[in-house]
Formats: C-alpha cells, sequence, structure tokens
C-alpha cells in the first residue's frame, strides 16, 4: 500500500496537482489574488479607510509568499459568498467559524486557529492546497 | 419415525458453519473500522460519501446471517412447528430491501450534486508531520475498504454454495464486488485533482447504479422465494437437480406405481410433499422405509410428508 501511495505520489506531485477546475490560482498569479472582506474585528477591521485585522494579515503573508498582487474589496456577507459562487472573488476573509452557515456554498479552508476559517471557491483545490499549505507551515498557532 | 425436530446438519456442513459465522464476525468488525476510517475521511467527495453508504450497507447481511443463524439454531417448538428455517429469507428480504433503497436514494443524491453541479473541495491535513492532500488518504482508505472485503468475500462463496444460504451468498457476492465500487471511487477523486469536478459524481452515480441493480436482483429473489417458488440454485437460478432425483428415487421402489413431488426452499433447507400411487395396499412398514431413504438422500431435506393417493393430485 505504501509502495502505492508513493507511486501516485510521484505522478502526481511533478505536475500540479490537484488542479483548479476554474483555474482561480493561475489566474490570481497572472492577474491578482481578489480578497473579499467582511468588517467582522479584531479579524477584519476597518480604520480610517484602511482594511486591516489578523486575517487580513494572513492573506498579506500568503500573498508576499507567493508573489500576488492583492486586490480586497469590501462587502456584505451575501454579497461576496455569491461573488464567490461566480468565481468574482478567490477568498473572503470576515471571521468565519469552520461551522459556519455559508459551508454549502462556499468552500472552507483548515482553521488557521482551530476555530476560524477562509472561504475559497467550492472545488478550487489547487488554490485550497497553496493557502492551507500557508495556513499548515507558517501561520503560528496560538 | 424421523421429523424435523430430528434434523441436523451433517457433521461437515457443521464446519462450514461454523467457520462461516467466523468469518462473517471478522467481517463485521472489519467493516465498522472501514467505515469509521471512511468517515474520518470522506470531505466533500460525493463518491467517498456513496462508497461510504455502501460500507455501512454492507453491515446488513453479514449481521443479518449472524443473527438469522442464532435464531436459526433453535429447534422446532409448540408454536414453530416448522422450525425457524424462513428466518434467512426473512432476514435476505430487509436487507435486499435495505439495499434497493439505498441504491435509490444515492442515485437521486449523485444526481443532484451533478446537476446542481457541485464541485468537490479536498482539503489538506497535517499528517505526521507532513502537509497531505485529504484526495491522497481517501485513496488509501478506499483500498482498505476494498482489497480485504474481496479476500473475505471469496472465502465466503463456495461454504454459501455448500450451505445453500442466500444471506451468506448475496453478502459474499457484494464484498467481492466492493473493488469496483472503490475503483470507481477512487477514479473519481484523481478525476477531482486532475481539474474534473464532475468526475466525482459520475462516479458515484455508476457505484449507486451498482447498488441499485444488486437491491432490485435481491429484492426479487427474495420476494419469489417467500412465495413459495420451486427450489433454484444460488448462481444460475435454475431449478435445483435435486428435486427430480427424489422423485426418480421414490419411483424406483418396486412397491411405487406413480409418485410426484413438491418442494419450497426454507431458508438453507427444502420443505415439501410427495404423494405416491401404490401398487397395492400402503405398507406402513415401507412408508416408514420411504422416510428414512428420503432424508437420507440429502441433507437439505428438513422436512417432508409421503402422502399415498389413488390419484396423483395435479402440482
Amino acid at each position: 500500500m505504501k509502495k502505492l501511495y508513493f507511486l501516485l505520489f510521484v505522478t502526481f506531485a511533478g505536475c500540479n496537482y490537484p488542479k483548479d477546475p476554474h483555474h482561480s490560482f493561475e489566474k490570481a498569479k497572472e492577474n491578482r489574488l481578489r480578497v473579499g472582506a467582511i468588517v467582522n474585528p479584531p479579524f477584519v477591521t476597518r480604520e480610517d479607510g484602511s482594511i486591516g485585522g489578523s486575517e487580513i494579515k494572513i492573506i498579506k503573508d500568503f500573498a508576499k509568499g507567493e508573489n500576488l498582487k492583492l486586490k480586497i474589496e469590501e462587502g456584505s456577507e451575501s454579497d461576496l459568498v455569491e461573488k464567490l459562487e461566480k468565481y468574482e472573488v478567490d477568498i473572503i476573509a470576515g471571521g468565519f467559524d469552520k461551522k459556519s452557515i455559508w459551508k454549502k456554498k462556499a468552500g472552507l479552508t483548515t482553521p488557521y486557529d482551530k476555530k476560524h476559517v477562509f472561504f475559497i471557491p467550492k472545488g478550487e483545490n489547487r488554490l485550497l492546497q497553496q493557502l492551507e499549505s500557508f495556513i499548515l507551515e507558517k501561520v503560528d498557532k496560538p | 419415525m424421523r421429523s424435523i425436530k430430528d434434523y441436523h446438519l451433517p457433521k461437515e456442513l457443521e464446519d462450514d458453519l461454523r467457520s462461516a459465522k467466523k468469518i462473517e464476525w471478522i467481517t463485521v468488525i472489519y467493516l465498522i473500522s472501514v467505515v469509521v476510517v471512511m468517515y474520518l475521511v470522506m470531505g466533500s467527495s460525493q463518491a467517498m460519501k456513496s462508497a461510504w453508504l455502501e460500507d455501512v450497507l454492507g453491515l446488513v447481511p453479514s449481521v443479518a446471517f449472524l443473527i438469522s443463524t442464532h435464531i436459526n439454531s433453535k429447534a422446532p417448538n409448540d408454536r414453530f412447528r416448522y422450525g425457524y428455517h424462513r428466518v434467512f429469507s426473512i432476514s435476505f428480504l430487509i436487507g435486499a430491501a435495505a439495499l434497493l433503497g439505498m441504491g435509490i436514494f444515492m442515485i437521486y443524491d449523485s444526481s443532484m450534486s451533478l446537476i446542481k453541479t457541485e464541485h468537490p473541495t479536498i482539503g489538506n491535513r497535517i499528517i505526521f508531520g507532513e502537509r497531505i492532500w485529504m484526495g491522497w488518504v481517501m485513496i488509501v482508505a478506499l483500498i482498505y475498504s476494498s482489497v480485504p472485503s474481496m479476500i473475505l468475500g471469496f472465502k465466503k462463496l463456495p461454504k454459501a454454495k455448500t450451505l445453500h444460504n442466500k444471506v451468506l451468498y448475496t453478502d459474499a457476492k457484494a464484498q467481492k464486488a466492493d473493488y469496483m465500487t472503490a475503483f470507481a471511487a477512487i477514479v473519481g477523486i484523481i478525476g477531482v485533482g486532475g481539474g474534473w469536478w464532475w468526475a466525482d459524481s459520475v462516479a458515484a452515480l455508476f457505484i449507486s447504479i451498482s447498488v441499485l441493480k444488486d437491491g432490485i436482483n435481491y429484492v426479487s429473489t427474495a420476494v419469489t422465494d417467500l412465495m413459495d417458488r420451486s427450489p433454484v440454485t444460488l448462481k444460475e437460478e435454475k431449478e435445483v437437480p435435486l428435486i427430480n432425483e427424489i422423485k426418480d428415487l421414490v419411483l424406483s421402489w418396486d412397491w411405487v406405481k406413480d409418485a410426484n413431488v413438491r418442494f419450497r426452499e426454507d431458508g438453507q433447507v427444502f420443505m415439501g410433499e410427495i404423494a405416491v400411487v401404490p401398487k397395492t395396499t400402503v405398507d406402513t412398514e415401507k412408508l416408514e422405509e420411504a422416510y428414512e431413504k428420503i432424508y437420507d438422500y440429502s441433507w437439505k431435506i428438513s422436512d417432508v410428508v409421503i402422502g399415498p393417493v389413488k390419484k396423483l393430485p395435479k402440482w
């Protein structure tokens, strides 16, 4: 079984695997990473017109590590989730709980602090893997 | 005179039954572990969900077999004068109905996720300090759910045939076919990783169709058994040769002018009647001898009535 696992790993690890059905991550590399932000202190804050907060910091660090340009857009939960479903934003930050009611409409990342998650478009597994790699390996666990 | 109360399986079949029971216990424990493992890794994959449901259902025939062999081991009594053989047919029907219902649900569920174009999201976890895509973990779980299943299925099949036990047979066949399910689900997950979100639901749909097909087959077999159809073989569902052999045996006796037989399946044994037209008057000594000969001819005959008649009934 280990052999098979290894074989599969070798076969697929080389190319970009898993892939995004809608190429969210590739597009983010080409253009920029579109982030939806819902103000919810301390995760997402707005002070003097600029968006900040602990979750925005995580995303900024992630974008920096991946060499991505950022475009942060503020909005309401329902508007942003709708945009997410149409692949018009790539990530939503807003201090969401891992048991969020949006689970049916959005893809959830692994929690960065055992409780809170980001949203990504459902099924965009490449983007998810990049972001989760960052969350799992780089974000300091409290 | 020997009767249904004296009935017991021949020694070598007792051994088969005992080892079948042992394998079924192993199956139950193994399947529970599979159900737990699959549940933990299934995530939002539709194919995994279908494969998981199939594994949960896989418990039904095993448990049904264990319960019904236990009940069937009781001797006939004043309340159940024909014994407890039919418990097999009943548990077979229950298992088959569960399979059928689940098949319908699974087809609905996986078609809906196709129609709603649901994209399965498969994340990552840290396992032993390494970040790993859960798709790989799912595939390993699927292999765990299929290979031992296949082996158990192959072990049960010959025992089911010698015991003529339908519950055991269904179970063995379903387990043998388990690798198909796992394979479909693996293809689905690899497809999802390749960026084809629909691969998962299509795989799930395939699994569901196979479950539904089995369900329909087994329900119809179970119902026709309970309807007292003439005994048929497990695999080809052809008439059991034993019935004609019994008729030939009766006809070969010198005091018998003509005879007709009628049998039905009661779980793993047959029960029925034999009508004979004697050449002269009925000799109870000969009749007694006839019972012995028939019971000695095959262990499968658990209860028989020999009725001397003037003219054969139209069976």
